[in-house]
């Protein structure tokens, strides 16, 4: 049934929609220009109209490095962010099938819950908080930043799986059951990999949240020597003065490795399996 | 079927997050609900938290701060919401088109989720700056003259909004997400009947992803409502408190005027808003979200 | 795999994390080298001065055997919200910074500990070695609470391009508020519709309103800070706040309205573009002029007609933490670190000034530009958020009634008088 209108049609929505991501990739390329020629430039001409640099100041991505221990710093983001990506993934997955292909009572009541958890302002649930870790001795150190996330690593990531495997086909679990597998089996060997998607999607979150977190490490870590490197970016903002160019140079730095795992991970949930090859097979 | 043994392994799965909750979550709630119907000025520690009653209640109704912040917030809801969803939604069905250079585009829109905070809002201070920044000079060019943005009571607000939109990154990574649970089939025996590309969203796509709309407009609520860090460093409330945030506000009044109490009885009223607006969404819920995986509704 | 088993897989990478990280962790309350007494303390961050603080806290450290301090500093952004954190469960550092808009604040609370008693017993260290205007401001309700770190005095800034230009001779020690006007209007420049230059910054911040309403004899409230009628909106303020409005408005105005500071990159920034003439801030500033090539000089601010002349100092103060445990050592280290050796280290590179007399004595002596800036301390007053507890209030409402004026929403008399009243119902 295809005729000459169908096949001209798809060519110009084509154009069009590339025109669209264009202009609104340039839109939001834009500001990040305006990041990268700021950290190329000297103190005086940060304030000056030009918006490029006349010379090109790569000592300053040297020194941003050099002014700060940005190394330990490093260290010390890995430290957390490593757990704390693992147990996100695994637990809230965990969690999510719970949710979804069980039928207990209270589970609706149990997953407002959830829901509600994330409706109270972190601002006034922080100092309790702190006050409880300190309490347990857990002050200036990693802990308060990592265990939470072994346990269901956040109501936002659980409900985001959570829905996503609601809408997987029960035929798979059922034919899987027949099989002879238990709830456990069929959670690693058929749900989780075709969660794969909103998995990606959680660890992306998960590497930005920690990577980007200022406020955790803000309150629990006293000593500068376990400080992230979202603490060090700040401490550019002087006692007076604002070291722009340097705060610039630092930030792209600190953008990279988040821009990095984002283009490799997006191969594995763009691509991603498809649920009829996964009925076939 | 239901609460049979095999049902109930279901409280095993979600055992991490129950003993979380109890060990994390539950305690500091609740100590805020506390809190709320007492007065604490924090730096002098626990020991001077005093029982007020509903003292800080009545204090509330009064509040003409108050009206405002709710009234700045729910503005900002009502229309960042419906505009962001459209939005990334949109731009999420572009990107989801399978070329070679998509991954550039994915990138690039992702990118602003990228940027901390504070080097974000020092770049829109820059963009909307009325003389020289560029979305006023880019108005200009279709004759256009652009307010004074962040200085204008009038338009501060719009121009978060605006701003808002540049950071829609995660929300159209969560619907690329959903929308490669979409399956080919559905498409392909669409396209056998003829169908064109309007019919195949309402009818295959929409529906198929309803669980990740359902998601989104929810957290979108969630977090529309606790919209903080940019007003926080772009305008602290102003000008004239037209940006005046409930989030902001309220952390003011707790970091600044050391008033836990109120801040924390503020926070409350704020939760039951909040889920207020969810469980309306959660209602109409049984009758636009489809499940593919099973009947149940939400 | 068994139901429950995957919990307990989890339970078990959890063991290996904790064995992980505690090991690297460590808390900073324990005591175990023997008997030293251990103490914290704590600036907000700066990616280059924090240097000075660690070499104080390592010579302290040599110095008292018995006491070992670590230096803990904290992103200036974070600042407020961990001392606050910190101080609500207990967990302060024994010895913090508080700059000076927060002096009354945190006394106020109780959280600070005051420094007389052990100052009166104490025969080898002496106030005397401060300079007193800036001890004075660190006294609240006659006890003395905070130690100088360090202070920048407000003055009067020029930019020695645009002057020399003009042909105008630079501001002198015997300039009043309209001499300066005066200048400033020959310093703006119009090109068509848009201005070019200003001569003066006359901005929403209020320290250096303060400074032109003191010398016209009133402020934003009375002496212990319970009253605004009578003083926000006296014949006095308003006239004044008439004339400081109309500099940045109408034709013959001077200044940039905040809309246009912003438009051209904020005052310090239009200075250093040669943009504005003159502008009125503390020395702070004095470190991003050097860093670009604006050539400025520093002078007293304008005195009134009558030869009233004023200042604000803005601080930073040590302070000892009340609920602290060790008192008596914090109180050695509060010496320390604002004492002559510290002073002369952190001003060893002419970044910030020496707040002990001596010292200062030999920078006027040296540095013309610093000489106005050092004189201006000698007419410091203490604006109302270091009189009272209700300050805050104040200002807020007197900010906001010149945002109203400066956006045009009202006039000087009805703004201020309205933010009389809401000033007087709310501290009631």
């Amino acid at each position: 049934m295809m005729n000459q209108a169908t096949t001209r049609k798809p060519v110009y929505s084509k154009l069009f929609s590339m025109l669209i991501l264009i202009a609104g990739a340039a839109v939001v390329l834009i500001p990040l220009l305006w990041t990268f020629a700021t950290s190329l430039k000297t103190p005086a001409e940060v304030f000056k109209d030009d918006f490029f640099p006349a010379v090109w100041m790569w000592s300053n991505y040297k020194n941003a490095v050099l002014a700060i221990p940005f190394f330990t710093f490093l260290k010390n983001t890995l430290i957390i962010l490593i757990p704390v990506l693992v147990g996100t993934v695994f637990s809230s997955a965990l969690c999510a099938y719970g949710f979804a292909r069980f039928n207990f009572r209270g589970k609706r009541t149990l997953f407002l819950v959830l829901l509600a958890t994330m409706m109270l302002p972190s601002q006034v649930t922080m100092i309790p908080m702190f006050i409880m870790f300190k309490e347990i001795g857990w002050v200036d150190t990693f802990l308060p930043l990592i265990i939470p996330a072994f346990f269901g690593g956040g109501a936002f990531n659980i409900f985001l799986i959570r829905q996503f495997m609601r809408g997987i086909p029960r035929d798979l679990d059922e034919s899987a059951f027949v099989d002879g597998a238990n709830k456990m089996q069929i959670f690693m060997k058929i749900m989780l990999p075709l969660s794969m998607p909103p998995l990606i999607a959680v660890s992306i979150f998960t590497f930005m949240g920690v990577w980007n977190d200022f406020q955790g490490p803000l309150i629990y870590l006293n000593s500068s020597e376990k400080y992230t490197l979202a603490l060090g970016l700040s401490m550019f903002k002087g006692l007076y003065n604002v070291e722009w160019n340097m705060l610039m140079a630092a930030t792209m730095l600190i953008m990279l490795p988040p821009l990095i795992v984002f283009f490799v991970a997006q191969k594995y949930f763009i691509e991603g399996i498809s649920i009829s090859s996964a009925i076939k097979g | 079927m239901r609460n049979s043994k095999s049902e109930r392994a279901g409280y095993w799965f979600i055992l991490p997050w129950l003993v979380g909750l109890l060990l994390f979550t539950i305690g500091p709630m609740l100590f805020s609900l506390l809190l709320a119907f007492s007065k604490w000025d924090i730096i002098t520690g626990v020991q001077s938290i005093e029982w007020v009653g509903l003292d800080n209640f009545k204090t509330m109704f009064h509040d003409e701060l108050f009206y405002q912040s709710l009234k700045v917030t729910f503005i900002f809801a009502l229309v960042s919401v419906p505009l962001y969803q459209v939005a990334s939604l949109l731009i999420a069905l572009l990107l989801n088109m399978r070329n070679k250079g998509m991954k550039f585009f994915r990138l690039i829109y992702f990118m602003p989720s990228i940027i901390p905070a504070v080097a974000a809002s020092m770049m829109w201070i820059m963009i909307f700056n009325p003389e020289y920044g560029i979305l006023n000079r880019a108005l200009a060019l279709f004759g256009v003259q652009g307010p004074a943005w962040l200085q204008d009571p009038s338009y501060a607000l719009g121009a978060l909004i605006v701003m808002g939109l540049w950071g829609v990154g995660n929300t159209i990574i969560i619907y690329l997400s959903g929308l490669q649970g979409v399956p080919e089939e559905l498409y392909e025996a669409a396209n056998l009947d003829g169908a064109g590309p309007f019919q195949r969203f309402f009818n295959i796509t929409l529906p198929m992803i309803s669980p990740t709309v359902f998601f989104n407009v929810i957290m979108g609520i969630i977090g529309g409502f606790q919209y903080f860090t940019q007003a926080f460093v772009m305008t602290n409330g102003g000008p004239l408190n037209s940006t005046l945030f409930y989030n902001l506000y309220l952390y003011n009044k707790a970091f600044t005027d050391f008033e836990m109490g109120y801040a924390s009885a503020l926070s409350w009223v704020l939760f039951i808003i909040i889920l207020a607006f969810t469980l309306l969404v959660i209602r109409s819920s049984s009758m636009w979200v489809y499940y593919q995986g099973d009947n149940e509704k939400d | 795999m068994k139901k429950g088993s995957a919990s307990l897989v989890m339970m078990l990478i959890l063991v290996f994390v904790l064995s992980a990280c505690s090991s690297g962790g460590s808390n900073s309350a324990e005591g175990g080298k023997g008997e030293k007494v251990k103490l914290t303390f704590s600036v907000w961050g700066d990616v280059n001065s924090g240097a000075d603080e660690v070499k104080l806290a390592e010579e302290f450290n040599a110095a008292h055997p018995d006491i070992e301090v670590k230096f803990e500093p904290i992103p200036s952004e974070g600042y407020g919200t961990k001392l606050t954190t910190s101080l609500a469960a207990g967990q302060a550092p024994d010895v913090f910074l508080v700059g000076e808009g927060d002096y009354y604040k945190y006394v106020d609370k109780g959280v600070i500990e005051p420094l007389d008693d052990y100052l009166s017993k104490d025969t080898s260290f002496n106030l005397d070695i401060f300079q007193k205007d800036l001890i004075e401001n660190m006294k609240i309700e006659g006890k003395q609470y905070y130690l100088p770190k360090d202070f920048n005095p407000l003055a009067l800034w020029y930019n020695k391009r645009m002057f020399d230009e003009a042909g105008i001779p630079y501001p002198t020690d015997e300039w009043t508020w309209d001499d300066m006007i005066a200048t400033a209007q020959k310093l703006t420049k119009k090109d068509g519709n848009k201005y070019t230059q200003f001569g003066f910054n006359a901005g929403k911040w209020e320290y250096p309103i303060y400074t032109y309403l003191w010398d016209y004899g009133t402020d934003i409230a009375n002496e212990d800070g319970t009253a605004a009628e009578g003083y926000m909106n006296s014949e006095k303020t308003i006239a004044a706040m008439d004339k400081y409005v109309s500099w940045s408005q109408g034709d013959s105005r001077v200044s940039p309205t905040p809309l246009d500071s912003e438009t051209l990159g904020g005052d310090s920034s239009m200075f250093m573009t040669d943009k504005l003439a003159m502008m009125i801030t503390g020395r702070w500033i004095k470190g991003d002029l050097d860093k670009s090539d604006v050539q400025y000089g520093s002078a007293l601010i304008p005195q009134n007609t009558d030869g009233t002349r004023s200042s604000i100092i803005a601080s930073a103060g040590w302070a000892i933490n009340a609920a602290g445990k060790n008192k008596e050592a914090a109180y050695e280290l509060v010496k320390w670190l604002s004492g002559t050796d510290a002073q002369k280290l952190r001003s060893a590179n002419g970044k910030v000034l020496p707040a002990t007399v001596k010292e200062l004595d030999e920078v006027k002596a040296k540095e013309v530009a610093d000489k106005p800036v050092i004189e201006m301390m000698d007419y410091a007053k203490k604006p109302v958020t270091m009189r009272s507890t209700n300050g805050p209030v104040f200002v807020e409402e007197f900010t906001k009634a010149l945002e109203k004026v400066l956006l045009g929403k009202q006039d000087v008399k009805g703004a201020l008088d309205e933010a009389a009243k809401n000033v007087d119902s709310k501290i009631k």
